[in-house]
């Protein structure tokens, strides 16, 4: 038997120096991550298909045209940016098969500009426990504020301040108490409809009648049927566009006047388009400038590079929010120096920092990892346009 | 040349000790060949038996080994086919398993030459091909339950696919359905309220019509019952007129009524009542008529009218009746049209809730039956026993069937096709040929089937592993008994390795003491003993051994040859060396210094007679050689021939010990005979010294002569020096003045000074005080004078000359400066000898003046060749003897170079003009006040001096009387000037 044990002492150790090596190698290959000698990819999940295909596209769009223009002048350190999409439709579980292939296969530097919150929940965490960053997501879910994540980096507002705003607009502008809230039944609506509810709450209101809908459906009208129960003066909407609209068209069929507030994340051209000339009454917040006000630099930035990237493109809130999220990482980039690690770029984001990106100021470190604060009102005008606005008109 | 031959002669006889010792050699040679021929047998034993188990035993248990090894890994690897779980990863565990039963069967081939036993190799070669059999088997369920598992992964990826599809599909008509529901039951309530409320407000408006009609009637009839009553024309004409505006109206509201209420009884009833007030015979045109006529007429026509009320009483009366029954009808109808309208809205209502209750109930429960369906389909899919399927699909068909029944229900109510097609697929999971049902029983029977290959496979390994550990043993018990074995020969061959090994041992002592000792060591130790004298130079030894007639016997014959040899050598040596060193000591002899050698332990080895006269003048040479060179000294010391150890002779002897134990020295040594010895001592390289001693006594006298002439020399230039300025001495005694009579001219500030009263002092006091008091005058300041780097010309009785700038010179402004600098000190020094004199008793202080000027002179010696005298001549002296002889008591005076060179570090005052002879013009002059830097921050000092003003106070110093006095005079002044500054302006 001791023969039996001489003979297989040296395979054991061979595979022993083996696992050893190849793990060894594993691990200098990894901290190369998404830097090829002339190129540094990003990877986006996004809905491309169903009903938020628009807002997909729209940020994908405003991405491609910010990296386009830093390509053009030459790329970082002669590195060309690209951005490899994936349509998730929406839909977390196909969320998570992207994002693994992403980071797995393609080999990404970071993850950018997906949509959603219900998405971007399940995305955050294989994205922190890999270290990759995860910025700009279309989602201003408070559970990605939560600096305890490392790896992600939010451009937008958050939903809680977007509702606080509608609250304050309504109770200060108008003088309205009863507010509905329409939600999508997720972690998205659920989060809109937790903020409406404390900002009524610091006022010593209540929400009057609530309904909910299914995501990726239209089917609204069981949730019109109880908001109409409570009689609002105003309905907070925190759902999809077309769900939106629909909710909209059907309320005023129904002979309800009141007004509607909308989310950053409804989309606000796809909603207007959707409704077909029937927007007046209908408000939207946003979470970036207004992308006709040429007076920002930024913005001026943005039309010249969307016409650049395509003539046919229009301009609008979406695509201005992707190219602000890739503005912002050629901004990050441009410091790295010329061996960028995801670790750099993360620390970049955890020190106190203001970048400038053509006046606009996003202000990261201590406790925030969210670049912008501010909340932007809109109002559909008649013929289908926007126009921004400072408080709601009586 | 004898004994040569003789040693020749006698080799042939000394064979006996060759003999001798190789009969003992070969003796003991003998028993080593026999110790050797006992271990080869041995040996031979031990590698047999290990051969046997080497060639045979071993081989077959590694093989047996190996065998076991590959069965044990096959039996091990087969489990993993079971656990593989895709179809990749089996075919990889596949194709590792074949190479590990190719190399079994290889293993096997190989063995079965090591074996050597053809039942053993045939009954494994049978269990290879069981094994291999049985493995196939195993793979290929294995392939088919992966199949099938991946089939059942793929059909349940689809399944909550179309189960959220189906989800989604459910919302929309779900949501229409309430909608619908809600609005349309909203909708009806309302229209139902809208229906009965118009019918309500109409009919009442109607029956309003009805009444009002009547109660016209009654009235026309009243009229027209006054009319047949009445009893004037006038009356008559009010009441016609009444009736007619009346009968219009009625009439208007009979039309309207029979509009709405179509031909109702009453009406004729009614219009005949107007009738009867109209027209050419109307009940107005007749009682007009009754009015009119007279008489039976009269009676004729009344009558005929009370006819007329009668007609008229029973119209009204047939009126109401009519109109009652009419009334009744319509309130009738009312009533009825009211519940038909309720009715008909109840109905509606209840299709409602029965048409769009029952959709919304069969949609719900669709969506209810559809998740079933599903919850049942993916438990199917983790079903663990084919048993467990059966119950699972009856309880599919039965939600499938009312699945169906719904779908067929709903199909005619609201019709979506894509709820329709997206349940049916899901039904269709469950239903079609490869449905999830057949694919999971499948799924587990292949499991099943591929675990029992697996066991089967299993017990093949374990018996092909019971047939080579049989193998094993029976080689086991082989090389056993093969170790065995040899290991008794080793045990015999040990004794008999001991009985030889003794009995060479005693043979060896045998030999050793009894032969080798006595007849060769011996006489060889003795050889050995005489060679070492002879070596040590004793010449005179006897050889032993000589007579004997072996090899020793010659050895000494050889070694007595060497011995007379050597005591020849010997002899010639010793007179060689006498010769060299009475060569030696004649040549050391003649030289005329003293010589000596002290060997390298000190001890004296070799001297000349000149030497022993220095050190040992009653000794002999040959007493003193071999003493130390201490000794030596100490005996030298006790005849005190040495001058310089007078007195201190331990001193002396350890400086004599120390140079010479220094190696290389060189000094001098007086002797009492007044001798100068130089002695020179080194060090040579073995350790001894050599010294020379050479006489030196006349260089010595000659050198002493020299010092006393400098001596002489210096004693006359300190006297000398007395009398000259240091500068002008040192450069003298430097060399850098020749004392030639030369001159050059210079810029120089000269210095005067003079006491005061000279003349008169002399006459006061003692010429012995006056010569103290003077000379300690002039020497406190020429101090005073170097210490500032002046050149001292000359004393002219009281009165010292003075001049900076040569020989040396700091720079005109810097000679000034320290020229002035000087006067100063010496003003302040003055002052305080005035009062160390006063002590001693001289009561008039001594006073002096001073002057300094800064300019050209001429400077140089000047006299004959043979008396000359370093001094200044020219305008600049002249000058500063002017100074001095104008300045007042106690001042210093300077010219305006001067000034101009030191106003920024001194102050200077009290400017004044004096003449100088040989000078056409007067000079400016200024009186030197003190150092500028000592009053700087002095606020106690004001000092300014311009144009027709002279300030000068000092606070420091002034008493309170002074100061208010001072204070008075300021303000008497300023008084002063400002009454002239009036006047001036005026």
């Amino acid at each position: 038997m001791e023969i039996f044990a001489v003979t297989r002492l040296p395979k054991i150790i061979f595979s022993l120096v083996s696992v050893s090596f190849v793990s060894l190698f594993a691990t200098t290959l990894h901290a190369e991550s998404g830097v090829f000698g002339n190129e540094i990819r990003f990877g986006q999940s996004a809905a491309f298909e169903g009903p938020a295909s628009e807002l997909g596209q729209s940020m994908r769009n405003g991405i491609l045209a910010a990296f386009q223009e830093i390509n053009q002048a030459g790329g970082i350190n002669g590195r060309r940016l690209t951005l490899t999409s994936y349509d998730d439709g929406y839909n977390p579980s196909k969320a998570i098969e992207n994002a693994n292939k992403l980071i797995e296969i393609d080999d990404v530097f970071a993850l950018i500009g997906g949509v959603g919150t219900p998405t971007a929940k399940v995305i955050q965490p294989i994205s922190t426990e890999k270290n990759v960053p995860f910025i700009g997501p279309f989602t201003g879910a408070s559970f990605l504020r939560n600096t305890d994540f490392h790896n992600v980096v939010n451009i937008r507002a958050s939903y809680e301040q977007e509702t606080e705003a509608w609250i304050e607009r309504l109770t200060k502008d108008l003088g309205l108490s009863r507010v509905a809230v329409f939600y999508q039944d997720d972690s998205f609506g659920r989060a809109g409809l937790k903020g409406v509810e404390n900002a009524l709450k610091k006022r010593n209101l209540e929400i009057v009648a609530e309904g909910k809908y299914m995501r990726n459906t239209a089917a609204v009208k069981r949730a019109l049927l109880s908001i109409r129960e409570g009689k609002p003066e105003a309905v907070a909407m925190i759902g999809a566009y077309r769900a939106s609209a629909e909710f909209i068209r059907l309320a005023r069929s129904l002979g309800m006047e009141v007004i509607f507030l909308n989310i950053s994340f409804v989309g606000s051209k796809a909603l207007s388009r959707e409704l077909g000339g029937q927007g007046q009454g209908v408000f939207v917040t946003q979470v970036v400038p207004f992308p006709e006000d040429n007076s920002l630099p930024i913005v001026s930035d943005y039309q010249k590079a969307m016409k650049e990237f395509d003539p046919a493109a229009e301009i609008g809130f979406v695509s201005l929010e992707g190219y602000i999220a890739g503005r912002f990482v050629v901004e990050v980039l441009k410091e790295l120096g010329d061996t960028p690690t995801r670790t750099a770029f993360i620390s970049q984001i955890d020190r106190t920092k203001t970048f400038d990106l053509g006046g606009l100021k996003l202000a990261f470190g201590g406790n925030d990892n969210q670049g912008l604060d501010r909340v932007f009102l809109t109002e559909i005008l008649p013929d289908g346009r926007f126009r921004p606005i400072d408080r709601l008109p009586k | 040349m004898t004994e040569e031959g003789e040693i020749k002669n006698r080799s042939g006889l000394g064979l006996q000790i060759n003999g001798k010792l190789f009969l003992a050699l070969s003796f003991l040679a003998g028993m080593s060949i026999v110790a050797g021929l006992i271990a080869w047998y041995s040996f031979d034993q031990v590698s047999d038996s290990t051969n046997r188990i080497t060639q045979e035993s071993l081989p077959e248990m590694s093989a047996a080994l190996e065998l076991a090894e590959a069965s044990a890994e096959i039996a091990a690897s087969a489990p993993d086919l079971m656990a593989d779980l895709t179809l990749t990863e089996h075919r990889k565990s596949d194709e590792e398993l074949i190479i590990r039963t190719v190399e079994l069967s290889e293993l096997i081939e190989t063995s079965s030459s090591v074996f050597n036993d053809p039942e053993i190799t045939a009954r494994l070669q049978e269990i290879e091909k069981e094994l291999f059999l049985s493995l196939n088997l195993l793979k290929r369920d294995v392939e088919e339950k992966l199949v099938k598992t991946s089939e059942r992964n793929a059909v349940t990826a689809n399944l909550s696919k179309v189960h959220q599809a189906f989800l989604l599909a459910m919302e929309g008509p779900i949501d229409d359905a309430v909608f619908n529901f809600v609005i349309e039951g909203e909708r009806l309530s309302a229209k139902g309220t809208s229906s009965v409320d118009k019918m309500v407000s109409v009919s009442s408006d109607g029956m309003a019509e009805f009444l009002s009609v009547q109660s016209e009637l009654d009235r026309v009839e009243s009229l027209l019952s006054e009319a047949l009553f009445a009893d004037s024309q006038q009356t008559l004409e009010e009441l016609e007129a009444e009736f007619q505006e009346k009968a219009s109206e009625i009439e208007k509201s009979l039309a309207s009524l029979q509009e709405k209420a179509g031909q109702l009884a009453f009406l004729p009833l009614g219009k005949a009542m107007l009738e009867m007030g109209r027209g050419p015979d109307s009940i107005f045109v007749r009682r007009a008529l009754a009015l009119k006529s007279q008489g039976l007429m009269q009676k004729r026509l009344e009558a005929d009218l009370q006819n007329e009320f009668s007609i008229l009483k029973s119209t009204s009366a047939n009126f109401h009746n009519v109109f009652s029954t009419s009334f009744e009808e319509v309130m009738r109808s009312l009533d009825q049209n009211t519940r038909n309208e309720a009715l008909s809205s109840t109905e509606a209502m209840s299709r409602l809730i029965d048409v769009g209750a029952h959709e919304l109930h069969l949609l719900l429960s669709l969506r209810a039956e559809g998740n079933l369906v599903a919850g049942i389909l993916s438990e199917v899919a983790t079903v663990s026993s084919p048993a467990g399927i059966r119950p699972y699909q009856e309880r599919f068909e039965a939600s499938s069937d009312r699945m169906r029944d719904m779908l067929e229900d709903l199909a005619s109510s609201a019709k979506d096709s894509n709820l329709h097609d997206v349940s049916l697929q899901l039904l269709s999971i469950g239903t079609i040929g490869n449905n999830i049902f057949a694919i999971r029983e499948a799924e587990l029977e292949a499991t099943s089937r591929a675990t029992e290959s697996l066991g089967t496979s299993r017990q093949i390994a374990i018996s092909l592993n019971s047939v080579v550990a049989k193998q094993v043993l029976d080689a086991k018990k082989r090389s056993a008994a093969a170790a065995e074995n040899s290991q008794k020969v080793v045990e015999t061959s040990k004794y008999l390795l001991l009985v030889v090994g003794f009995a060479s041992l005693i043979t060896a002592l045998f030999v050793m003491f009894g032969f080798v000792r006595p007849l060769i060591i011996r006489p060889l130790e003795h050889i050995t003993d005489a060679m070492t004298r002879l070596a040590a130079g004793d010449t005179k030894v006897t050889i032993p051994g000589r007579e004997r007639n072996d090899e020793v016997g010659h050895m000494a014959d050889a070694l007595a040859v060497f011995r007379d040899t050597a005591i020849e050598i010997q002899e010639s040596n010793h007179r060689e060396i006498e010769e060299g060193r009475r060569r030696l000591s004649s040549a050391i002899e003649s030289i005329s210094e003293g010589f000596s050698f002290y060997d390298a332990e000190d001890r004296l080895a070799v001297c000349n007679s000149v030497y022993r006269q220095l050190f040992f003048p009653d000794e002999s040479t040959e007493s003193q050689i071999g003493r130390s060179f201490k000794e030596i000294l100490q005996d030298a010391l006790e005849r005190n021939v040495v001058e310089d150890a007078i007195g201190r002779e331990d001193e002396w002897l350890a400086e004599m010990l120390d140079n010479h134990r220094q190696g290389s020295s060189s000094y001098v040594q007086r002797r009492t005979s007044g001798q100068w010895i130089l002695v020179n001592e080194r060090k040579t390289e073995d350790g001894s010294t050599v010294a020379v001693y050479s006489d030196i006594t006349k260089i010595k006298k000659q050198e002493e002569a020299i010092a006393e002439q400098s001596q002489a020399l210096e004693r006359l230039s300190n006297q000398l020096a007395k009398y000259l300025s240091p500068q002008v001495y040192a450069s003298i005694f430097e060399g850098r003045n020749q004392g030639d009579i030369a001159s050059r001219r210079k810029k120089l500030t000269v210095f005067f000074s003079d006491i005061v009263g000279f003349t008169e002092i002399t006459d006061r006091i003692e010429s012995e005080d006056l010569t103290r008091i003077l000379n300690q005058y002039l020497t406190e300041m020429s101090d005073i004078a170097l210490a500032h780097g002046a050149t001292i010309d000359k004393f002219v009785g009281d009165a010292i000359v003075i001049f900076f700038g040569d020989p040396e010179s700091r720079g005109v402004k810097e000679d000034a400066l320290a020229c002035v600098r000087m006067a100063l000190a010496m003003k302040k020094r003055l002052k305080e000898l005035n009062e160390e004199w006063f002590e001693t008793g001289i009561e008039k202080p001594m006073q002096c003046r001073m002057g300094i000027n800064t300019g050209f002179c001429t400077v140089g010696n000047f006299g004959s060749s043979e008396r000359m005298d370093y001094t200044v001549i020219g305008k600049g002296v002249n000058v500063a003897s002017r100074l001095e002889s104008t300045a007042e008591t106690g001042e210093i005076r300077i010219s305006h170079e001067t000034y101009a060179n030191v106003k920024n570090e001194i102050l200077c005052g009290n400017e004044n003009e004096t003449t100088v002879k040989g000078i056409k013009f007067p000079i400016v002059t200024y009186e030197v006040l003190s150092e500028r830097d000592q009053e700087g921050d002095d606020h106690t000092v004001i000092r300014e001096e311009f144009q027709n003003v002279k300030l000068d106070i000092n606070l420091k110093d002034m008493s309170d009387a002074g100061r208010l006095k001072a204070k008075a005079l300021l303000e008497k002044a300023l008084t002063r000037i400002e009454e002239e500054e009036g006047n001036s302006k005026s």
